[in-house]
């Protein structure tokens, strides 16, 4: 082809090295994070944030002259600064050779010291919303935003701040509490008999949950807390067998919604604890693993001596 | 020979005339796969990542579709088709020089002048004189017209383009045409770069045959294909390109286009024929330069045997000897096996058919009677070879060949073919009484002759001069019923056709009676050996004092 055919292949060639080498430096280098991430955030959106990593977080804290109006909601100037921080925050962390599994995102009132607006991410879920493996409302949902006073990431208030590094587990514990309190909020069925106060939380690692269930455990357990409002405590008292069910079964939807969302086991056992009641339900791993797969309902984990569980899994507990 | 050349200030322009398309598609290639990095330079590596990630995806996703759009498209619009695969022949690749043109002198004494006109246009058009367009190459088949018009191209040292006519046509109508304006745009781009360009049009019938004008329109597609030729020719074209269009074509001149013959389009025409004796000596010499061969080998002897053979057939016989040679064990080629290879390709290969021997005995006596009859009778031809193993339909054969090229057929020379072909009708009957159905295409030969010697070349005895089958019916364009010949002139003209064959048969008949001896004799040989090579056949003459050359030279 006009002698032409090995210039235009030589071509090819350099033009596919330096496509492939194009895809091999990160835009964020880990020794120039912080100072990238300053510099995105005040060149781009013209907003001065600190930025402070702790093991496997990064944390980007906002102060902002007025994050509430005077009617204590958020100004409405705000949301596109944030929007701003958080953009910035996801592209960095996104582009970075950093090892780092979580962000969070603080807003401070500076009128009103205390005052904070937190948003935390696992930066997988963005990688995820980015490759199209996430629907965005799931992606909502694995979002936690809080709003309040002194939330507790950043601990004391001195310049530079102290972050506080998130960890899986209690990541997760927020987020079963969120879903399950956000269903019985949402859903009809579960609205009508049940008014849930709040949903609370929390792992405990295996030396706080060694001395429940006798054994020695290697991970920890999921402690999942309903609390009811007190104007219904008479009625709850009065709830039957079925009820339970129903509270149950919405629980376990959220807890297994989020562990096999995550593809997370590195716990032993999930407790749900209903203070209205003094029911505490607690399920090892694999009871749960069998619920899941349908193996057993919710009839016979109310039940326990109705069900022949293999002997490896026997550490169903039914405390009252 | 040199290579041409590009006018240096028409290069550039003539590499991208030539080659727009593909430098545009190259261009733009390049365009885009510099935006395509910038692009991703300026992205974020996430980003970046993700979007090399899909790159594979993306790419066969893209060969797919076009896979899919291109065979949709070949099979939705058929004409896709016709554009595919019609490829033409550069001038880089034709190299053959003068001295590779052999047998054909006079073709190439003429060919040379054109070269030299095409060398010295510049001139020429000074002067006013008219440039040649094009060239018409004619002749038999197998006589080098493709090879002289690549010896044009070489000697004038300037771009070739060849296409076979035939590639230009197609189903579709238009296409034709199509193809014709592109390889005139390429030749007159080429002209443009080089100054001239050859276009080569081989088997030029195919297109350039007298255009037909009917109601149906069967024969459009050719029409528009060869009107398209007489336009780009000498038509109304802006451009006056160097482009001289050299046609090459076995069809007689009646079957091309008038228009096409007309000056200014194939302005000169070059017959290319078969080769005579001294120019077949040199392609001997040639041939044989490519093979190992028997030193002691005659080359005359190999040239006065091959009368009427083109070089193609020449070199044919050479490669076929090469074969019998190597499949005997033999280091080179002898004369033997030269005169097999023209055997096998003259008369085909042999096969064993299993005959009676009384079948036998008439075959030989049949083909003893053509020879001997041969020997005596004819004044033009030599046997070479007689036989009665099969060869295709036949149980047997004489091969004879003309001494000398002969372009006319005397009425000596037909009286004598006649006789020999009625020969083994008389030695069947004259020995056996009887005769067999093996005359038929004898007879049928005789009666072709003799019938064209009254009909046609007024060679009677009856004073009927003319061309009598003009005048028949089938002939004229009436039917049979609409004869202008009266009943009682075909009666006589038939008459006349038979007494010939009458004279013809008895002087065979005496012959025979006479050399019954020889006919005999020849007989007993073809029974025992099968095959009698020309020294065999000229030794048993000799032996009975009747030789030919002996009685030429007494009579001398």
């Amino acid at each position: 082809m006009l002698g032409v055919s090995n210039g235009v292949k030589r071509f090819v060639l350099l033009m596919g090295c330096m496509l492939f080498l194009a895809g091999c430096s990160p835009t964020y280098p880990k020794h120039q994070l912080i100072a990238s991430l300053t510099e995105l955030c005040k060149k781009e959106y013209g907003v001065d944030v600190s930025v402070q990593i702790a093991g496997k977080t990064l944390g980007v804290m906002v102060p902002l002259e007025k994050l509430l109006d005077s009617t204590l909601k958020l100004s409405p100037d705000v949301g596109d600064k944030l929007d701003g921080v958080i953009l910035a925050t996801s592209r960095v962390v996104l582009s970075t050779d950093h090892p780092l599994d979580f962000y969070v995102v603080v807003a401070q009132d500076k009128r009103i010291p205390g005052i904070e607006l937190r948003l935390t991410r696992y930066i997988q879920d963005i990688r995820r919303l980015n490759y199209g493996d996430l629907s965005r409302t799931e992606y909502t949902k694995r979002m936690l935003l809080d709003f309040g006073i002194g939330l507790g990431v950043f601990s004391g208030k001195e310049e530079p701040f102290h972050l506080e590094e998130v960890r899986m587990e209690q990541f997760l514990a927020t987020q079963i509490a969120r879903r399950i309190k956000t269903a019985f909020e949402e859903e009809s069925q579960l609205k009508e008999g049940f008014e849930i106060k709040t949903v609370h939380g929390k792992f405990l690692p295996h030396q706080e949950a060694a001395d429940w269930g006798g054994k020695e455990k290697r991970f920890g357990r999921f402690v999942i807390t309903l609390e009811a409002r007190e104007r219904l405590m008479g009625l709850l008292e009065t709830l039957g067998s079925e009820d339970e069910e129903r509270l149950l079964g919405a629980s376990l939807e959220g807890i297994l919604d989020v562990l096999q969302g995550y593809h997370f086991s590195a716990f032993d056992s999930v407790e749900i604890k209903l203070p209205f009641l003094d029911h505490s339900f607690i399920l090892g791993r694999d009871v749960l693993e069998l619920y899941r797969r349908k193996k057993i309902g919710l009839a016979q984990l109310l039940s326990p001596n109705n069900f022949n569980l293999p002997s490896y899994d026997a550490e169903l507990l039914l405390k009252k | 020979m040199p290579k041409p050349m590009p006018i240096k200030s028409h290069r550039f322009r003539m590499f991208f005339m030539m080659h727009r398309l593909k430098i545009i598609i190259l261009f733009s290639i390049f365009l885009l796969i510099v935006f395509s990095i910038w692009g991703l330079m300026s992205l974020e590596s996430f980003y970046r990542n993700m979007t090399l990630a899909q790159l594979p995806i993306s790419v066969m996703l893209s060969g797919i579709s076009a896979a899919v759009f291109v065979f949709m498209y070949l099979i939705g619009f058929g004409r896709g088709l016709a554009n595919v695969g019609k490829r033409t022949i550069k001038g880089s690749e034709v190299d053959v020089k003068w001295s590779d043109v052999i047998g054909m002198e006079e073709a190439k004494i003429e060919a040379m002048e054109v070269v030299q006109l095409m060398k010295d246009r510049a001139r020429l058009k000074k002067i006013g004189g008219k440039i040649v367009r094009g060239l018409l190459l004619v002749g038999p088949p197998g006589c080098g017209k493709t090879y002289l018009a690549k010896a044009i191209a070489t000697e004038a040292g300037i771009p070739f383009i060849a296409m076979a006519a035939s590639e230009f046509n197609e189903i579709f109508v238009g296409v034709g045409s199509s193809r014709v304006r592109k390889l005139f745009d390429k030749a007159r781009t080429l002209a443009y770069g080089y100054g001239a360009c050859v276009l080569f049009i081989d088997e030029l019938d195919a297109i350039g045959r007298s255009r037909t004008f009917n109601m149906f329109g069967g024969a459009q597609e050719t029409n528009t294909t060869q009107n398209q030729l007489l336009v780009e020719m000498d038509g109304l074209n802006e451009k006056d390109a160097n482009v001289i269009v050299i046609g090459a074509t076995n069809a007689a001149e009646g079957v091309l286009d008038a228009a096409l013959l007309r000056p200014g389009r194939f302005d000169r025409k070059i017959f290319v024929g078969r080769p005579n004796l001294e120019e077949r000596e040199k392609l001997f010499a040639y041939y044989l330069g490519k093979v190992k061969y028997d030193s002691t080998l005659d080359v005359g002897r190999l040239a006065r045997k091959s009368v009427y053979k083109s070089p193609a057939d020449i070199e044919n016989i050479i490669k076929e000897s090469a074969l019998i040679a190597t499949r005997k064990g033999k280091d080179t080629v002898e004369y033997k096996d030269l005169s097999e290879a023209m055997e096998r390709i003259d008369m085909g290969l042999k096969h064993r058919v299993h005959m009676t021997p009384e079948e036998r005995k008439i075959t030989a006596y049949h083909e003893s009677g053509h020879l001997v009859t041969l020997y005596f009778l004819h004044p033009t031809d030599d046997v070479f070879k007689a036989s009665i193993i099969a060869r295709g339909e036949a149980l047997g054969v004489v091969h004879h060949q003309p001494r000398e090229e002969w372009h006319t057929d005397s009425r000596d020379k037909l009286l004598a073919d006649i006789k020999v072909s009625l020969a083994g009708y008389v030695a069947e009957k004259f020995k056996f009484g009887v005769t067999s159905n093996g005359v038929a295409a004898d007879f049928r030969n005789a009666m072709a002759k003799a019938s064209a010697m009254v009909w046609q070349y007024g060679m009677g005895t009856n004073g009927f001069l003319g061309d009598y089958t003009l005048l028949t019916g089938f002939t004229a364009g009436r039917d049979s019923t609409n004869d202008l010949l009266s009943d009682r002139l075909k009666y006589e003209l038939n008459m006349e056709t038979n007494r010939i064959l009458q004279e013809c048969l008895k002087e065979v008949e005496g012959l025979l009676k006479k050399e019954e001896k020889i006919l005999d004799r020849f007989a007993g040989e073809l029974l025992q050996k099968e095959e009698l090579e020309y020294d065999e056949i000229e030794a048993i003459f000799v032996e009975y004092g009747r030789s030919r050359s002996s009685s030429s030279s007494k009579s001398s």
